[in-house]
């Protein structure tokens, strides 16, 4: 699925069936929450109680109470960018400690998300936020295609130009820099003993001008 | 900046020996945080504690967050304390994994 799409995506009860039965190939159930869980989008859409899980895979949460088709939502684990355990605070009278995430998601209503067990204690959430790092980990950005041959947005561009970046850097301390060093001390070298040689020769002549002087001012003598 | 991590080691050997002491990690969601760095991992996901200062404007719920994992890929900056960096060591680092990049 590519990136900036609308995330998560909403499971139907013909799908799913009111608990997690289906699962895609390879995938497990890593973490089910125990009791229920609420599910808030944003800043306050509130998608009421449900069942949580964690896949190999996934977030999936299914909604106690359906509505038409509706039964809950799930989002592959490499959208979630961030997870975060959030303590309750007075922001739009949020009472209980949650998982907050945000969600790489250009639909500003979903960018963000709150996952809030409705029982337990701090201990509760501290197994919910690991076992979230333990499936984040699980999930690293899938490889993109055809990388390096387009660029198609900024994140590329800058992405481009930070390994640009790097790699001239490498290069430089190591290859090229050191050719240059080493030829620049060539030259330096060369440069000194041409100098040197200025010099003797300068002082050479110097002496065999002040010797046919002083021949000279003898034989004059 | 995961990818970095495909062609050599060093930055995740790098981050690791920043463990314990305080980063700033800027997101492309320009989102800073600022924590003590508790771990990271070859994709370069970087696990914060202690987190002090957040853009609470932008994103009010951070403003009650202690401990949080950041995606490697969305990181776009991370700010490193001055003192802790051994520049020397990077530089002599860079240069062996090169070398050893040049070999495959």
């Amino acid at each position: 699925m590519p990136l900036g799409k609308i995330l998560p995506t909403e499971i139907t009860v013909t799908s799913e069936e009111k608990s997690l039965t289906t699962l895609s190939n390879g995938e497990e159930i890593y973490f089910r929450q125990p009791g229920r869980v609420r599910l808030i989008f944003g800043t306050g859409k509130d998608e009421g109680t449900g069942q949580f899980y964690l896949t190999n895979q996934r977030a999936v949460w299914i909604a106690d109470a359906t509505e038409g088709e509706k039964a809950g939502w799930h989002i592959d684990f490499y959208h979630i960018t961030c997870h975060a355990v959030a303590k309750a605070n007075s922001f739009d009278g949020q009472t209980q400690d949650c998982i907050y995430c945000q969600l790489d998601n250009e639909e500003e209503d979903y960018y963000e998300m709150r996952v809030i067990p409705t029982e337990g204690t701090a201990t509760t959430l501290s197994t919910l936020y690991k076992a979230f790092c333990d499936v984040a980990e699980m999930n690293p950005d899938p490889e993109e295609e055809g990388e390096g041959d387009f660029i198609f947005n900024e994140e590329e561009v800058n992405g481009n130009i930070q390994r640009m970046l790097r790699q001239i850097y490498t290069e430089c301390l190591t290859g090229e820099l050191r050719h240059q060093l080493r030829k620049d001390n060539l030259t330096m070298k060369r440069l000194e003993g041409t100098k040197m040689k200025t010099k003797k020769q300068t002082l050479k002549e110097e002496t065999n001008c002040r010797e046919s002087t002083i021949r000279g001012g003898q034989v004059a003598e | 900046m995961s990818r970095i991590s495909h062609n050599g080691q060093l930055f995740f050997s790098f981050f690791k020996s920043l463990v314990g002491k305080e980063i700033i990690v800027e997101l492309k969601s320009d989102l800073c945080i600022k924590g003590t760095l508790h771990s990271v991992d070859q994709y370069l996901n970087i696990k914060l504690k202690d987190i002090s200062v957040v853009d609470s404007e932008k994103f009010p719920h951070m403003i009650s967050v202690q401990n949080c994992f950041i995606r490697g890929s969305v990181v776009r900056y991370v700010q490193l304390p001055s003192a802790e960096v051994d520049i020397q060591l990077l530089q002599d680092s860079a240069r062996v994994e090169a070398r050893e990049l040049k070999k495959k």
